[in-house]
């Protein structure tokens, strides 16, 4: 694993724009960053991320399975007991999941460990599975690199059998499946629109609609602008936002099929860590975890980091050398974890994440996020990557 | 190879594939008056072609229009289309087949299903129309209908809107 500097290519900014890349820059700085990449061997990507990936998610299905049957650990997750029988009934029922992306500390050597799951509302998928495919195949075509160079990266290929495959076990899906996100993240309507898009291709039908706009109608069904009912609904939004909000309580005895299904709320928990910990101590892939009573700084060599937070929100560390970093946030009102500190590489002053894809239960592909700091955030950039 | 063999968008970006709708896009349907003739015309499998028509009723129970007197129902179905289900107040049109559509489209082949209600427009007991009032023409077994006339059907209005997202706006950023 090397970072290499590059030249970027000098329109990437209007092909960006071309291809629906809304958010490429973030306040005027690059988000997509190609001024330079990560180069992997076949070794270090099958070995050291995609049979991890493949295994640690096999893991956590089987934790899942445990955790629904056990009321003190759903209560330590602090998921609202009222939907205790929806999460069961959805995994019982098998409800398909699209996608998760598992964020690894790796350095090209030994084990990746993995710092969490992104398992219900991931983003930063248009970037890892188009933007960074059309990057490689220009810099090839150009000559920058060798048309033998390759790319961890078939997840658009994988969504569009994952949206067929879905699409075939559920006769509700010969309706539209509605894809929804939040008025205010253009990040989050860029993620939504791109697995749309996917869907589309894969031969689904398909509609948008802001999460705001939906409706409960007098039968207890979701439904669109138009009232039409909303049978299947994928949502890019937190399963903990939705179980305390006003139309929650109704999702049960809804008829609507929600993506990512709720039994995914367990996996995007951050106390799922410290379970993986308890289940599988000393697993080469795993840091080591537990609960916390109550919010404390980290001691040296912990990561401090609340149950519920999306984007590094509200996590502290202390390094075992002492540095201290800290994010804030407004994630203050669930639990917390600890993690032993495993710190992000570093490479030419880039502290560099690996973001490792799943689609349905198949790792297939990577994404890298570069920071100046030790705790990634939805501002840290994303340099694609290759194999060679 | 590690990566997706092609890679394309269809809907994002200021190029997609444009699909021009001068007039509305037609779909493929299957619509037969009863379980037996679908099964009769071989096309799906008799469970299949049970289970689709079963799941048609239940549609036509919960989106048919209900009329609170035969008169009104009649003055607006016509003669000997309307009836009162069993240990009910109100009167609803008779069901005259069932519709399914293909899934999808694209051309992946698709599978028939998300049957749906039909209706005999009044006066013509050869033709179809669906719960809204929407002509599907007078054919049996595989046919052409309007894309829209597949889609599902309006029970009741929003009584609420606004129940998601309300966090949203409190805390600007979740995507992970």
């Amino acid at each position: 694993m090397k970072r290499i500097k590059c030249a970027p290519r000098p329109n990437w900014q209007s092909l960006a724009d071309q291809l629906g890349f809304r958010f490429h820059s973030i306040n005027n700085q690059p988000y997509w960053d190609e001024t330079a990449y990560y180069q992997f061997t076949l070794r270090q990507i099958e070995d050291d991320l995609e049979a991890p990936t493949a295994e640690l998610h096999q893991m956590c299905l089987a934790l899942v399975d445990q955790i629904l049957k056990d009321e003190l650990t759903l209560k330590q997750l602090c998921i609202p007991e009222m939907y205790w029988p929806y999460l069961a009934d959805s995994w019982r029922k098998k409800q398909p999941p699209i996608y998760g992306r598992m964020d690894f500390s790796y350095a090209g050597n030994g084990s990746a460990k993995l710092l969490e799951l992104n398992y219900d509302t991931p983003t930063s998928l248009y970037e890892a599975a188009f933007f960074q495919w059309v990057w490689m195949e220009d810099l090839i075509r150009s000559g920058q690199l060798p048309d033998t160079a390759d790319q961890f990266n078939s997840i658009q290929d994988a969504l569009i059998e994952r949206f067929k495959f879905i699409a075939s076990g559920n006769k509700k899906l010969s309706l539209p499946l509605y894809f929804s996100s939040v008025r205010v993240s253009i990040e989050d309507k860029g993620t939504t629109d791109y697995l749309r898009d996917v869907a589309h291709q894969a031969g689904l039908a398909t509609e948008y609609i802001a999460l705001e706009d939906i409706g409960l109608n007098a039968n207890g069904e979701f439904v669109d602008l138009a009232n039409y009912p909303i049978f299947n609904l994928f949502k890019l939004y937190p399963w903990e936002f939705i179980f305390n909000e006003r139309f929650g309580p109704f999702i049960p005895f809804s008829p609507t099929q929600f993506f990512e299904p709720a039994w995914k709320s367990i996996l995007s928990n951050k106390g799922i860590l410290p379970l993986l910990w308890q289940a599988y101590p000393g697993h080469p892939n795993l840091l080591a975890a537990d609960f916390l009573t109550e919010y404390a700084a980290p001691e040296a060599g912990w990561v401090v980091k609340p149950l519920l937070s999306r984007e590094g929100a509200n996590i502290s560390m202390r390094t075992q050398t002492g540095v201290v970093d800290s994010v804030g946030g407004p994630y203050t009102d669930s639990g917390w974890i600890r993690q032993a500190c495993h710190p992000l590489p570093n490479f030419d002053g880039n502290y560099a994440l690996v973001g490792s894809w799943i689609v349905g239960d198949e790792a297939v592909g990577i994404g890298i996020r570069e920071d100046a700091g030790l705790i990634t955030q939805d501002t840290s950039r994303f340099v694609p990557h290759v194999i060679v | 190879m590690k990566r997706s063999k092609t890679i394309s968008l269809a809907l994002m970006g200021v190029c997609p594939f444009v699909l021009t709708a001068c007039s509305e896009p037609e779909q493929e349907a299957l619509i037969y008056p009863s379980a037996q003739a679908c099964i009769d015309d071989g096309k799906l499998e008799a469970l299949k072609c049970e289970e689709e028509y079963a799941g048609a009723i239940k549609e036509h129970e919960r989106t048919a229009q209900k009329y609170t007197s035969y008169a009104d129902c009649v003055s607006n179905l016509g003669q000997g289309q309307c009836y009162q289900p069993q240990g009910s107040s109100y009167f609803m049109p008779l069901m005259a087949g069932y519709m399914m559509g293909r899934m999808g489209g694209m051309g992946m082949g698709g599978q028939w299903r998300g049957a749906s209600p039909v209706y005999h427009p009044q006066n013509d007991p050869n033709s179809w129309r669906t719960s809204d009032g929407r002509n599907l023409g007078s054919g049996q077994g595989r046919v052409m209908v309007p894309a829209s006339a597949t889609k599902p059907k309006i029970s009741a209005a929003a009584r609420s809107r606004g129940g998601f997202g309300s966090q949203g706006a409190a805390r600007s950023s979740w995507g992970s």
